[in-house]
């Protein structure tokens, strides 16, 4: 029940914001921001942004998820984790873009191509809490699940 | 009226406004920085000048104004705006609590004179911010800052104190100002400290002193913001005043300013 | 030749139109009144352009630029005086639309403080604070000595420290109101 109530505040959160920046299409537009690697936080994490889109439908939403510092852990698990990788399949298959951050692959010795699971150079993004900042710049929500 | 005859009230004047030449302002520097009330009443000078500026930050339009450059909104407010407020209700809670504080310097407002920096707000009764004015405003004002709009406002909010996240969150912060001084882009950064992430800024406690007075030094569009009702209820549950880091502000409360801050315009990063 | 004149000229035009806002904030706070400030600075800018803008050196044009300001300024109160017959100008703190905000509230009451100041008073405090002019620069703009800027200064700052604290003292319910504020 706590769970659906969260959904659906989150939902009416993005609608509100959403009615808001109607000019843009109509899209709602929402940045999701992961900096921690705890794999039960992670895979929650990821469940939220699942029925997110789910609520609201994915053809309403515009849904980037950045991750810097340990969240880039997110792709580093996913590529030995099935069930970590289906999840983001499956997100990414409704339209959602995983941005990762430069500065993390530089600072943790990171080869985004062998040891992230799918990201390819458009993904990459200099500074991860930069872009954060941009994109919320640009009317999209903010939102650490 | 100066209390010391070393010092004539010119004298101070000329080295708030950076009047004095070299070897004059060397002097100066070192004397100050070891003399309380010198201190203090440098630093009631900087603070009158602060709120002659913020007085005449927002102005009534003029009836030439035109579309393009009269009616453009009140430029972005500072972060100092906020420090303002609280500067100016310091000045006040110094004098009207008088009997009761101890001989403390009140907070220092901003991170741009570290030599000279007061110590730390650490009353007991604690001065008090006036929160910043939602701008709302029917009449159209005219920003008459000289200075661009900043381009990017970032309120980044810190509410926990695991070594391993503020560690990272202080990477972040860096990172970000990096990189807007890398791409030339003005920004101000302001870290809002409530709950558990006031340990970051606590002068007995933080792990972090050297490593923010550095931020501070080498970023200019950086403030450090510790919430008023924590410290007050840390103070009520320890019985202890809490002493914060030199250059960390104090604002009322850490939820409402953020909220005020993205009406304002500002995105928001929580680390 | 002619070229190179016409580009100094526009650039000094758009360097003037650039120091317009600046040039309205300093007006204002010497008069508090949006209409006399934007006169005064209409004023400025068009003899700045009828004396040569595009001949100045950039660096040395703010302060020539506030000189003439600070010139609109007393002329202005000179004609005001020969009518009016008064000797110094006390001019109003206008009425603040957002009074019910602590911070409104205050930037009324620093307004009131430098509203208070005798004239040459207030236009040494707010061309060193506003502006950020050195002392020898606001020597030359208001044309005194340097040390009667600084001995201004320092009263300036001074009254104002004083009048604010009084101020306060006068009205605790603000001091109550910017408590309970959280």
């Amino acid at each position: 029940m706590r769970k659906v109530l969260a959904v659906m505040a989150l939902a009416l959160l993005a609608i509100g914001s959403g009615c808001a920046s109607m000019s843009t299409g109509g899209k709602q537009k929402v940045v999701y921001h992961i900096n921690y690697n705890d794999e039960a936080q992670l895979k929650a994490a990821l469940g939220n942004v699942q029925n997110h889109i789910a609520a609201v439908g994915k053809d309403n939403v515009d849904v980037k998820v950045v991750m810097h510092g340990n969240g880039v852990d997110l792709l580093k698990t996913a590529n030995t984790d099935l069930d970590m990788q289906q999840k983001v399949v499956n997100l990414k298959n409704e339209g959602v873009d995983f941005e990762v951050c430069n500065n993390t692959l530089v600072k943790k010795k990171i080869n985004y191509k062998n040891d992230l699971f799918d990201v390819s150079e458009k993904d990459i993004v200099p500074s991860g809490v930069a872009e954060i900042a941009r994109l919320q710049q640009q009317g999209y929500v903010y939102i650490k699940p | 009226m100066s209390q010391n005859n070393r010092f004539s009230d010119e004298f101070l004047n000329a080295f708030v406004d950076d009047q004095l030449d070299g070897e004059e302002k060397d002097r100066a520097y070192l004397e100050i920085g070891q003399d309380e009330t010198l201190n203090r009443q440098v630093c009631e000078l900087r603070k009158l000048r602060d709120l002659t500026q913020h007085a005449y930050r927002d102005l009534p339009a003029p009836p030439s104004a035109t579309t393009a450059a009269g009616k453009r909104r009140a430029g972005s407010r500072f972060g100092i705006a906020a420090c303002l407020v609280l500067a100016f209700g310091t000045v006040l809670g110094l004098q009207i609590d008088a009997p009761r504080l101890t001989a403390t310097a009140p907070a220092g407002t901003t991170a741009v004179a570290p030599v000279v920096a007061a110590r730390p707000a650490t009353t007991a009764s604690p001065t008090r911010a006036a929160p910043r004015t939602v701008a709302a405003t029917s009449v159209p004002t005219v920003g008459a800052t000289a200075a661009s709009d900043i381009r990017n406002k970032v309120i980044v909010h810190i509410a926990d104190d695991k070594p391993a996240q503020l560690e990272q969150a202080l990477g972040d912060i860096e990172s970000l100002l990096r990189y807007y001084r890398d791409s030339h882009e003005t920004a101000r950064v302001q870290v809002v400290l409530n709950g558990r992430g006031i340990g970051l800024v606590r002068a007995d406690t933080s792990a972090f002193a050297a490593r923010i007075a550095r931020l501070q030094k080498e970023y200019d569009n950086l403030t450090f913001a510790a919430c008023q009702n924590t410290l007050e209820r840390l103070h009520a549950e320890q019985g202890v005043a809490i002493r914060l880091l030199p250059g960390v502000i104090v604002i009322d409360s850490g939820v409402a300013e953020i909220m005020r801050r993205q009406s304002q315009g500002w995105t928001y990063l929580q680390v | 030749m002619i070229l190179d004149f016409f580009l100094k000229t526009r650039e000094a035009q758009q360097a003037l139109e650039q120091a317009r806002g600046r040039l309205y904030r300093m007006a204002y706070a010497w008069c508090h009144n949006a209409a006399l400030a934007d006169d005064l600075v209409q004023d400025t800018l068009a003899k700045a352009l009828r004396k040569g803008a595009q001949l100045r050196d950039p660096k040395a044009r703010d302060a020539w630029l506030f000189t003439i300001l600070a010139n609109c300024f007393r002329d202005h109160y000179r004609k005001q005086r020969d009518m009016d017959d008064i000797e110094d100008v006390e001019i109003a703190v206008e009425a603040n639309p957002e009074s019910d905000s602590s911070s409104a509230q205050i930037v009324a009451k620093v307004r009131a403080a430098i509203a208070r100041l005798p004239e040459a008073h207030r236009q040494v405090v707010t061309l060193v604070d506003l502006e950020g002019f050195t002392y020898v620069e606001v020597a030359q703009i208001l044309a005194v000595p340097i040390g009667t800027v600084m001995s201004r200064l320092c009263r300036a700052r001074n009254a104002m420290k004083t009048m604010l604290l009084a101020d306060f003292q006068r009205n605790p319910d603000m001091v109550a109101q910017i408590r309970r504020i959280k």
